[in-house]
């Protein structure tokens, strides 16, 4: 992609609000233009020293006055500035976030490898894209400060203004040569951070199999490689961005050397004053701000043309303006409360026969997935899919409820097609129990009913057979759990799963294999209360008898295809 | 009283872990730091080459003269940017070393903090606190000496030079370089608090994150998803609130001190005029001067610059410390793996009990004592305790009261290291990494096994079939595409306890996802792993327990019944025999096979 369109997508943020940005554009281009009149100020002052007059003591004091004003400029508009900055933060992510959580298609697949991986895409991808509106900020208030000064610069003496311009010419090409290959670097160690935060996320989700293996020293040392290999790309990537950084702070010396150089004939002849020399050493520095702010603009930009299409590949169409697509942000006063109401199913949304015709997918890579399955589930039924491991029986639950893909085959409710499962087998139509429910870091309330009001959360707790569970928890529904719900046992997260499953009132509940971690007599009660209370259609995943028993028609899968099936 | 804000033990222990990162890299800092006094005298130089231009021209000098001044003046700045770019490689590289010295070494210490604290701490939180924080760090240490060691040279050779020109102007630049620094000093820390709050809410907001990523189907397949963006604004929301707070204070400080040394810049060209009104120095001098005041603000700048990396990396040396004060719950005790015999061994659970929270029980007064060899299976129903009897003996926790004991060892007698070597735990919960499939067998290579071994050992963990459909056999990767279902996790979770040989096996519901069939035909396979080695093998379907020779029943944190099992499945009114029979009538077409 060209930086052009980068810079568009970028610019997208700032106009969420403009007022904020104008105020730290215009707040930054006077902090960095007031040197330009105070070294005005001082060239008076030198050349009236050396012509022997009075000292100049009033403009002293407006020297004084302008810095004053400077730093206390600076206070509000940095204030502000983070403010600035914490949105453009926001605006990505949350719709990144709200793409990922209510896009049609499969979303999982989008996200890249390992948990930690996704995480430095929302953290340090989209804090790329940040920095180019930072960037442009600081490049405006130099570009006008240093065309101030070489305008000043040229009324004095045009060779001297030409002397400063080369070096800084020269370096701003470097700096722009540099570019392009900063952008290498820059990816390369980009993926060496990813590699090491996915590690760490990695070993730390599953720690427990770590330390039962006493593997911690074979994990130090896998670690150790990962980073001596970040090491390496990142040291390239970090002093390459120095050279650029540093062409500036070096150029205005080179500069003002030059200048010196030019004006060695002129000054002998007495045409140029003492104030003048002043005037040309603080105002190289000025102007050979210029290449730092150029090289880092460019940097910034190419790096954030890198994120920007990593971030891109996270929405089901790759889009790089979707980023950046205005939204809410909610920073002053925090978001409104969720207003999430009970919908029970009304009209189409009423189950009355979900079919499921010639389900193909194939996982890529293995190969492996399931072929050419039939099903169907009627209003009142509960249909049990039971078969070896790695039959396909969880493929076939997750393709049903479009979470993975299918490359052939029919989904109909009601009669009518769906086109994308995933956002249409969802409440009030269906929930889902996946075979390890993932809950949050949160009261167990909450990551139950995420969202949901909670009348009946109680009831749908005692349906799962968590009430006497809960009795022995110290603060009962507001217990707050561990990440994953680690401190509670595999059954606890089961049913806890199971219970937010319910509390969505589906029309159809799906479950995958609850009988994991339950026990026959917990899985056979909990079954009990679950169809006394009315969830009567059912797609479950399980190889238990009693479950078996009662359903009204068992599908058998073996190899990823429908081995027999009773007939409905 | 403890001061709110003022917690001197944690600063001073912060201030002595970057110390001692820092320690093994002195040599390379001491030759980064003679790198730099060269660098800072040139630059010292320029403003002293400069005044000397303009008096020797106001005194007449030839062009010849001026351009020997000139060329000089060039060629010092060219020197003073070129050996600065030296010190930066030089510095990264040394930060590159430290930080992932001490990246290593958080992450050893969090693998050995016990699984309570792993709850509190989710994989989201590790990222921030062993990378983000680090790299905060690292920031800085690449920063110190560049920044702060460089400008403090540079300040000091401004002072000494202006005192040579005149002690008057000395003094005032030293006044305001001290008083310039006593400034950010003083204000530095409360900013070092608001930072610390900032990075906080930081960490929660992606390890919230972290969490929703990975449960993406468990939200979107149950309309969570608006949920999930409404935590997403309230945590950024207290990130705006916060950073802006942070920003008052840190960008106040920096201003603060930036007024300081914009009043000495003044000072020193009033000192100057009225010492050249007086005839003691020259114009140059005063543009010398001058040129010294105003290049005392540069060092400011980067070391403001540097004052905000300082803060991130104090807070995150704090936190770094702190995780490092935590002592792990399960301490090594002074025995190594020399004071357990070869093969199986023998488990004792003496008068043991055990309470998660300190107010219920999950274990009460437990005696269970397994002859080495012995299978015992465990039932009981969900939460009364069979999971905690596993976790003791592996010390994943430690017991409350009475011991536990393997080959008649307590187990808090031995290394951690050395306990686990022979006691193997296969739960649930299959964690597997998104690493080879080599890696995930041999957990990074701490056990060893030839490429063949592996193999053979997946064919007898009925995955032949699966590992025959992997296009790049033991080095390809898990997760993403070369998805496993959860039964053939659970196998590979076998084979990996296999290999490591263990005198004791924990099966805590390993098979409860295998379907009967599976685990029918994993049968020989389990028998193979648990042959000749002392098993507790805990499950809810009986007819896993077909084979052991022992049945404990544990309810509520007792041990309610121990025998043989045939003895025990005969006995008229027992527990396990009414269990047998309850199974029996529902699980009728399994029973009959078994």
């Amino acid at each position: 992609m060209s930086p052009g369109a980068t810079i568009r997508v970028a610019f997208r943020l700032a106009r969420q609000e403009p007022t904020a940005y104008l105020t730290c554009l215009f707040g930054f281009v006077m902090f960095f233009s007031v040197p330009v009149l105070s070294g005005k100020a001082v060239k008076v002052i030198l050349d009236s020293l050396a012509s022997g007059a009075s000292a100049p003591w009033g403009l002293l004091a407006v020297l004084v006055g302008l810095e004053a004003a400077r730093w206390s400029l600076l206070v509000v508009v940095a204030v502000q500035w983070h403010g600035c900055w914490v949105g453009w933060h926001t605006v990505p992510r949350v719709n990144l976030l709200r793409s990922l959580v209510s896009d049609p298609g499969p979303a999982t697949g989008r996200l890249p490898g390992a948990p930690g991986e996704a995480v430095s895409r929302f953290r340090d991808d989209v804090q790329d894209l940040s920095m180019v509106l930072d960037v442009v900020i600081d490049l405006s208030a130099s570009v006008l400060a240093g065309a101030v000064a070489l305008w000043v610069l040229l009324t004095i003496d045009a060779q001297v203004a030409v002397a400063v311009l080369v070096p800084v010419v020269i370096a701003t090409v470097g700096c722009i040569w540099l570019g392009p290959r900063l952008r290498v670097w820059r990816r390369d160690a980009r993926e060496a951070t990813g590699r090491v935060t996915g590690f760490i996320g990695d070993v730390f989700g599953a720690v427990l199999a770590v330390q039962a293996g006493g593997a911690e020293p074979a994990v130090g040392r896998s670690f150790g490689q990962l980073n001596a290999a970040r090491a390496r790309v990142s040291l390239r990537d970090q002093v390459g961005s120095e050279v650029v950084r540093s062409l500036g702070y070096g150029t205005g010396e080179v500069a003002a050397g030059v200048a010196l150089l030019v004006v060695a004939s002129s000054f002998a002849g007495g045409e140029l004053s003492v104030g003048d020399l002043g005037l040309f050493a603080a105002y190289a520095s000025l102007i050979a701000d210029l290449p730092k702010w150029v090289g880092r603009y460019l940097v910034y930009l190419r790096q954030a043309d890198v994120s920007v299409d990593r971030l891109a590949a996270l929405l089901p169409v790759p889009d790089r303006a979707g980023v950046t697509a205005a939204t809410l942000t909610h920073l002053r006063h925090g978001p409104p409360a969720l207003a999430v109401r009970h919908r029970t199913a009304a009209g189409d949304e009423r189950l009355e026969e979900l079919r499921v015709e010639g389900l193909t997918v194939t996982h890529p890579g293995s190969g492996r997935g399931i072929e050419d399955v039939d099903l169907v589930v009627r209003r009142g039924e509960l249909v049990v899919v039971t078969g070896p491991v790695g039959a396909g029986k969880t493929t076939l639950v997750r393709a049903v409820l479009g979470l993975v893909g299918r490359d052939a085959g029919t989904i109909g409710w009601n009669g009518t097609a769906v086109d994308d499962p995933s956002t249409v087998l969802v409440p009030p139509r269906a929930a889902y129990l996946p075979q390890v429910p993932r809950l949050f870091s949160e009261p167990l309330a909450a990551t139950v009913l995420m969202g949901v009001p909670g009348d009946d959360l109680d009831e749908m707790l005692w349906l799962t057979c968590m009430d006497e569970d809960l009795a022995r928890m110290p603060d009962g529904v507001a217990t707050v759990i561990g990440p994953k719900g680690l401190r509670l046992s595999g059954g606890q997260v089961q049913r806890a799963g199971a219970a937010r499953a319910l509390v969505r009132r589906p029309e159809l509940l799906v479950v995958d294999d609850l009988s994991s971690a339950l026990d026959a007599d917990t899985e056979a009660r909990v079954w009990d209360r679950v169809a006394a209370r009315g969830f009567e259609t059912a797609l479950l995943v399980s190889h238990r008898p009693h479950v078996l028993e009662r359903a009204d028609r068992v599908v058998v899968l073996d190899g990823g295809r429908v081995v027999s099936a009773t007939p409905g | 009283m403890a001061v709110p804000g003022a917690d001197p033990p944690a600063s001073r222990r912060a201030a002595r872990l970057l110390a001692a990162t820092l320690k093994p890299e002195a040599r390379g800092l001491a030759g980064i730091i003679a790198v730099l006094v060269v660098a800072m005298v040139l630059r010292l130089a320029l403003p002293v080459l400069l005044g000397r231009f303009a008096d020797d021209a106001l005194a007449g000098a030839g062009v010849d003269h001026l351009t020997r001044i000139a060329v000089a003046y060039t060629l010092a700045a060219l020197a003073c940017n070129g050996l600065d770019l030296v010190v930066v490689w030089r510095s990264a590289h040394v930060s590159w070393r430290a930080g992932n010295r001490l990246r290593e070494q958080l992450a050893a210490h969090a693998l050995r903090l016990e699984q309570a604290w792993h709850g509190r701490h989710s994989p989201g939180q590790l990222i921030e606190r062993i990378d983000g924080d680090v790299e905060a760090m690292g920031r800085f240490f690449a920063g110190i000496a560049v920044h702060l060691v460089g400008n403090f040279i540079l300040v000091l050779g401004m002072v000494v030079v202006a005192a040579i020109i005149d002690p008057i102007t000395g003094l005032v630049l030293a006044v305001t370089a001290v008083a310039g620094t006593a400034v950010m000093i003083r204000l530095r820390m409360s900013a070092v608090a608001a930072r610390e709050a900032e990075r906080e809410i930081n960490a929660q907001l992606y390890g919230d994150l972290e969490e929703r990523l990975g449960g993406l189907e468990d939200i979107r397949a149950n309309g969570g998803g608006e949920y999930a963006v409404h935590r997403l604004h309230g945590h950024s929301a207290r990130w705006w609130q916060a950073a802006r707070f942070a920003s008052l204070r840190g960008d106040g400080a920096h201003a603060m001190a930036a007024l300081v040394f914009g009043l000495g810049t003044a000072g020193t060209l009033v000192t100057g005029i009225l010492l050249q009104q007086r005839g003691l120095i020259t114009v140059g001098a005063v543009l010398t001067l001058y040129r010294y005041a105003d290049m005392l603000r540069m060092p400011l700048e980067r070391i403001a610059e540097q004052l905000k990396e300082f803060q991130k990396a104090m807070a995150g040396a704090r936190r770094a410390s702190t995780m490092l004060a935590t002592e792990p719950a399960i301490a090594d005790g002074p025995l190594d793996g020399s004071a357990l015999a070869p093969g199986a061994l023998a488990v004792d659970f003496e008068a043991v009990s055990f309470s998660y929270d300190g107010r219920t029980h999950a274990l009460r007064d437990v005696d269970l004592h397994l002859a080495a060899g012995t299978h015992l299976g465990v039932v009981g129903r969900t939460g009364s305790g069979k999971t905690t009897l596993g976790r003791l003996l592996a010390r994943f926790r430690d017991a409350g009261d009475g011991s536990v004991r393997i080959g008649g060892v307590d187990v808090r007698d031995l290394t951690v290291a050395a306990l686990r070597s022979r006691v193997a735990v296969v739960t649930q919960d299959v964690e597997l990494f998104r690493a080879s499939v080599r890696d995930n067998l041999t957990l990074f290579g701490a056990r060893e096994a030839s490429d063949a071994e592996l193999a053979d050992l997946l064919d007898r963990m009925s995955l032949g079939g699966w590992f025959a459909s992997l296009p790049d056999g033991l080095d390809t990767r898990l997760g993403g595409e070369h998805g496993l279902s959860a039964g053939e996790g659970q196998l590979l979770a076998f084979a990996r306890a296999l290999l490591a040989d263990p005198a004791v096996v924990v099966l805590d519901e390993a098979s409860s996802r295998l379907d009967p069939l599976t685990e029918e035909r994993i049968g020989d396979a389990t028998q193979a792993l648990l042959a000749g080695r002392t098993a507790l093998v805990i499950a809810h379907r009986l007819d896993t327990l077909a084979r052991v020779d022992e049945i404990a029943v544990v309810d509520a944190g007792r041990i309610a019944e121990h025998g043989p099992r045939a003895e025990l499945a005969r006995r008229r009114h027992g527990r396990y025999a009414r269990l047998v029979r309850a199974a029996r009538l529902e699980d009728e077409p399994e029973e009959a096979t078994a």
